[in-house]
């Protein structure tokens, strides 16, 4: 009956063992600089900490689709930029050959200079992007407009189909608009440039005051698809922002969650190391002496 | 005289006795299981001499173990639990740690990585390179899980041989323990106390109690009867053995000699029991369901898309359909596959040929042939009608209807066409067990299931000249026999129903003139090799006489588009809602002749089509005149981003025809997973998901698009949706594998603090059994000195006594 030595060495060994125990914990979180190594940790801290990583690695993925298809859009866009200035170009070359003053030399020279410009436009209409046609639909690989060989039609060898890029998990920015609107739909641009290019050759300055309001409506088709596109960077752009911010935002929530408060920590485990100590040396004092140490031998 | 002498010995032998118990207890300070004894002294009765009574001195009138059978059973109850609780913590941790979550190497970075490589992919979807790293990111991920699943499946193979070490250990330790009943029964009959066998048996009772829940039951004969959930384990000097077994669901289960079950609940056992049959599976079956649910989703989307780089020239199913179930269909039960890796259909992946409501109901499967030196396809339909012939869907009709346009079940072929998809033989080719489905395409074309609509519809088949079959031939009874063009030979083969396998009749015959004999049939032929155009191919069915089926004695192929007209082809992705039916195909009529993009005198088409859900379509009509704003190859919009281009020449004849198939599901019931044709994924567990074989050699077969664009990266935000649909048990795909392992998570949380609880509960017991029963040398030291001044007494009476006597004979001298 009473304290028995077995129980004191029992609670001892049992205390050491729990303070031990919570040392190894403090010396992991501190060496992994996590409050969270394993689920059983902290489970709700766990489960939180993986949805914010998904969701940092998924915007991750978002800003780069948002960083590409503002290189995409931006080709695009200094391409009808470009275009614009050809168009104004081409509207004063028309103006000129329907004056009515202008002689057959010099008609024809305005026709020169109305065919250059066509090329030109067929090559900006052919303007890629790291290797992508801008303009051909969803057929980046196929040159969208083919030039005939008499120079006499320019055709769409590209399709219809919308590209889009995933900025966000239901979100997604169309990022290309096909050459078929741009150049095709209603006002056949490069119809229209090879029917002027051709009534000026032809010293038919009739036609060519007939197609004044042709390219009038060629020009704002094509400053509409711009508008168009530039609403789409727009939206890109707004997206980028919000992801970045978001970014930011789940970094800190990531670290509030699952990182370990190293100040903190520290100081835990420093108590532990004390309580450890002590325990120690009690143990070593109690478990010394019993009465034979005090009899007389 | 003597009197005083006597009881003066009965001290000194009393002292010496206590002084002997005191020794032996202070020898087993450290004896695990020794208990505490005391020598009990009674006084030795009295003697009475006349009215006088005196005392006989001290004996010891037993040996006593300082044993509390109340904090014994209460230490026995927590060493069984003690030991549920470190065999749950141990295997749930373990289970824990093989998720290696969270982490850099876990499945969820896994699932990330994954998911951003798609979207890398999604911006640039012609790059092989970045196809190549989506691939990899696949395996990676496939490898990740494998190692969640191998190591989950091993820890609960590991039980099994735990258990049966375990069961060992148990049975040894209950035949000892019913040997020590039988030895302390034997000596307490003999009046004996065995408290010595009694520490044994209590310390083999306590480590029985670490394996198993215990109720011990004492016995007036000294001897302890054990049970474990109220079934006996030692009755006296009897020992049940118990063995290792396995459910009749495959879990582990202990059983008694005869074969039944023996129940334990608690202690180790208990747990591995627990573990075997509920932890672990549910465990288990929750990631095989993840697995199932998003490799089914992801098959589904790759075997559905295509891609500009696709070239699959033939596709075999990872399926093997059992060779008994060929004819069965393949909804039905019997398809499922009873052991991972032998034939049938992976429950998770079974065919769905029904609505709602679970009645039958038409579904279609898009195969489309795609010629990459032209550019277009052929679309088809594989339709399922449970009205159509015998209703059935079994494997052998759906080859028969690829290869010879209809079945003896429910599935037909649209375009109607006698000799099957063209250029496409399916075969059922003969694997483990069973068969699987295998379909190849001829000439460089390529096979794909996609909704893509880069489509050449030149109304039907047979766009060569007109071609008259006469004659018969009882050779050729209940046979389809299909007439070919090839290499400008007109050939002839039967063709069998089931695997698709072709026979020649006759002999080839070259093209050029007005008439040609093959076999015994007889052939009227359009002059002029140039008619006839290379694949066309048409069907002459014979009745069981070998008359041409009709009983007009021959049977004539006209030709359905005017020859030397502009072709007239399909595009687009189609982004309505209408799935293709026999009533509701689109079409584009020639409502008066012309020159496609003239200025004068153009051509005008008019194109039927149907909007409006694909429950309620509605017909709707619109005619375009292909005049100088649709120069050749300009598309022409006929509605939801569905657009027809023509090539440069005439449209010569008004009522020319063509119809096309639209459809936004090309694989209604499932049957693409169910068969494993072009999956992304083979499998459907954790532990034996892989990507399919045919990505890992050819990223490019990656279905990154619904059309063959090089731009179109539609297919991949239909694989990146998976990660935004519901479909996991109500909730996302990360959502759903972070649940499993935050539950694993509390539940190593729980087990680890109830053991922690545990232990300290078993230390305060054994602290409490320690005071009862356990030595303190001071108390022992201080009995002893207790005893040795007892001692000293008894011995002063001996010696006083004896100086009486001295006195009293010195005085009688």
């Amino acid at each position: 009956m009473g304290i028995t030595t077995t129980e004191i060495s029992n609670t001892v060994l049992g205390n050491v063992q729990t303070t031990i125990t919570s040392l190894a914990n403090y010396q992991e979180q501190l060496s992994t600089g996590l409050a969270v190594n394993q689920p059983s940790d902290n489970p709700e801290a766990a489960l939180q900490g993986m949805q914010y990583q998904s969701q940092i690695d998924a915007n991750t993925a978002y800003i780069a689709n948002a960083n590409q298809g503002t290189a995409f859009m931006t080709d695009a866009d200094s391409a009808f930029t470009q275009m614009s200035t050809l168009m104004d170009q081409v509207q004063q070359a028309a103006v000129q050959g329907a004056n009515g003053t202008q002689d057959a030399s010099s008609l024809q020279a305005l026709g020169q200079t109305v065919n250059s410009l066509l090329t030109q436009m067929v090559s900006l209409a052919n303007t890629q992007s790291n290797g992508q046609y801008v303009f051909a639909g969803s057929a980046t690989n196929t040159q969208p407009f083919v030039e005939s060989a008499d120079q006499s039609t320019v055709s769409y060898q590209g399709n219809l189909d919308a590209m889009s890029l995933q900025v966000g998990p239901q979100a997604s920015v169309p990022i290309n608009t096909d050459g078929n609107t741009v150049f095709n739909s209603p006002t056949n641009v490069f119809a229209t440039l090879i029917q002027l290019r051709d009534a000026l050759n032809n010293g038919d300055q009739t036609t060519v005051g007939n197609l004044l309001s042709t390219v009038d409506q060629a020009t704002s088709q094509i400053q509409n698809a711009q508008g168009a596109l530039g609403g789409n960077q727009q939206r890109l752009t707004l997206a980028q922002n919000q992801l970045q911010s978001a970014q930011t935002n789940l970094n800190n929530l990531l670290g509030q969650t699952i990182d370990a408060n190293l100040p903190q920590t520290v100081s835990e485990m420093q108590q532990a190391e004390t309580a450890l100590q002590s325990g120690l040396e009690a143990a070593a004092k109690i478990l010394t002496p019993n009465l034979l140490s005090y009899l007389p031998s | 005289m003597g009197e005083a002498l006597l009881i003066g010995l009965s001290g000194l032998q009393a002292a010496q006795q206590a002084m002997d118990v005191t020794s032996n207890n202070i020898s087993n300070v450290d004896t695990p299981g020794y208990t505490e004894q005391t020598a009990e002294l009674t006084n030795a009765g009295t003697t009475i001499d006349g009215s006088l009574q005196s005392g006989n001195g001290v004996q010891v009138a037993d040996i006593e173990r300082l044993a509390n059978q109340l904090l014994i059973g209460q230490l026995q109850q927590a060493q069984s639990d003690t030991g549920r609780l470190q065999q749950m913590s141990t295997t749930l941790t373990s289970a824990q740690s093989a998720f290696n979550e969270p982490g850099a190497n876990g499945l969820s970075a896994a699932i990330d990585n994954l998911y951003s490589s798609l979207q890398s992919l999604s911006g640039n979807p012609s790059s092989i390179a970045l196809a190549n790293s989506s691939v990899s990111n696949l395996q990676a991920f496939t490898a990740t899980l494998n190692g969640i699943g191998d190591q989950l499946n091993s820890l609960a193979s590991n039980l099994g041989s735990s258990l049966q070490t375990s069961v060992t250990q148990v049975n040894t330790l209950t035949s000892q323990i019913a040997t020590l009943n039988g030895q302390i029964s034997i000596q307490t009959q003999a009046g004996a106390n065995a408290n010595d066998l009694k520490d044994q048996r209590d310390q083999l009772i306590s480590k029985l109690a670490n394996y198993m829940s215990l109720q011990v039951n004492p016995q007036a004969d000294g001897s302890d009867d054990i049970d474990s959930d109220g079934a006996m384990l030692v009755g006296g000097i009897t020992a049940v053995p118990i063995q290792p077994g396995t459910t009749t669901t495959g879990g582990l289960a202990v059983l008694n000699p005869t074969g039944t079950v023996f129940p334990v609940s608690g202690g180790t056992i208990g747990a591995m029991l627990d573990l075997s049959n509920t932890q672990l599976p549910n465990l288990i079956s929750s990631m095989n369901t993840f697995t199932s649910s998003f490799a089914e989703a992801m098959n589904e989307a790759q075997a559905t898309g295509t891609s500009s780089n696709a070239s699959l020239t033939s596709v075999i199913s990872n399926t093997v359909i059992s060779a008994d179930d060929v004819d069965t269909n393949l909804d039905s039960p019997q398809q499922i596959q009873s052991s991972a890796g032998g034939a049938g259909i992976p429950q998770a992946y079974m065919p769905d040929f029904t609505d709602a409501n679970g009645n039958p109901v038409a579904t279609n499967l898009s195969i489309n042939v795609y010629d990459p030196t032209s550019g277009t396809a052929q679309k088809y339909t594989v339709r399922y009608d449970p009205t159509t012939g015998n209703g059935g869907d079994s494997i052998a009709d759906l080859v028969s209807a690829i290869n010879t346009g209809t079945s003896a079940g429910g599935f037909t072929l649209y375009p109607p066409n006698a000799a099957g998809i063209s250029g496409v033989l399916a075969s059922l080719v003969p694997a483990n067990g069973g068969y699987r489905l295998a379909l190849t395409a001829q000439g460089g074309d390529t096979i794909d299931f996609s909704s893509a609509l880069d489509t050449q519809p030149t109304v039907g088949a047979w766009t060569s000249g007109a071609t008259t079959v006469t004659g018969s031939d009882t050779a050729l009874a209940n046979q389809r026999l299909v007439f070919q063009v090839q290499g400008g030979n007109l050939q002839a083969y039967t063709i069998n129903p089931v695997d698709g396998s072709q026979v020649a009749y006759g002999s080839p015959v070259a093209l050029g003139g007005a008439s040609a004999t093959i076999g015994n049939l007889t052939l009227a032929l359009t002059p002029g090799a140039a008619n006839y155009n290379n694949g066309d191919s048409f069907a002459v069915d014979f009745d069981s006489h070998g008359n041409i089926v009709g009983g007009t004695g021959s049977y004539t192929q006209q030709p359905t588009w005017t020859s030397g007209d502009a072709s007239f082809a399909v595009s687009g992705q189609y982004s309505g809602d209408q799935t293709f039916t026999p009533g509701t195909q689109w079409s584009m009529r020639v409502v008066s002749p012309g020159t496609i993009g003239a200025a004068t005198g153009a051509p005008v088409v008019q194109f039927t089509y149907y909007t409006g859900p694909a429950s309620a379509p509605v017909q709707q009509t619109t005619q375009v005149a292909l005049g100088s704003s649709y120069p050749p190859g300009t598309p022409v919009q006929i509605a939801d981003g569905v657009y027809a281009t023509f090539s440069a020449g005439n449209l010569s004849t008004a009522g020319n025809s063509a119809s096309f198939t639209v459809d936004s599901q090309p694989d209604q019931a499932g049957l693409l997973s169910a068969l494993g044709l072009n999956g992304m994924f083979t499998g459907d567990t954790a532990a034996n998901l892989a990507v399919s074989s045919q990505l890992v050699q050819n990223a490019g077969d990656l279905s990154v698009g619904t059309t063959r664009s090089a731009g179109d990266s539609a297919n991949v935000s239909n694989m990146e949706n998976v990660w935004n649909q519901t479909n996991f048990n109500g909730t996302t795909l990360d959502n759903s594998y972070q649940s499993i392992v935050a539950n694993l998570g509390v539940q190593v949380q729980q087990t680890t603090q109830a053991q922690t609880t545990q232990t300290a509960l078993t230390t305060s017991l054994q602290n409490q059994q320690q005071q009862v029963s356990g030595v303190s040398i001071d108390q022992e030291v201080t009995n002893l000195l207790q005893e040795q001044q007892a001692y000293s007494a008894a011995a002063k009476i001996i010696s006083t006594q004896q100086t009486d006597d001295a006195t009293l004979i010195q005085m009688m001298q």
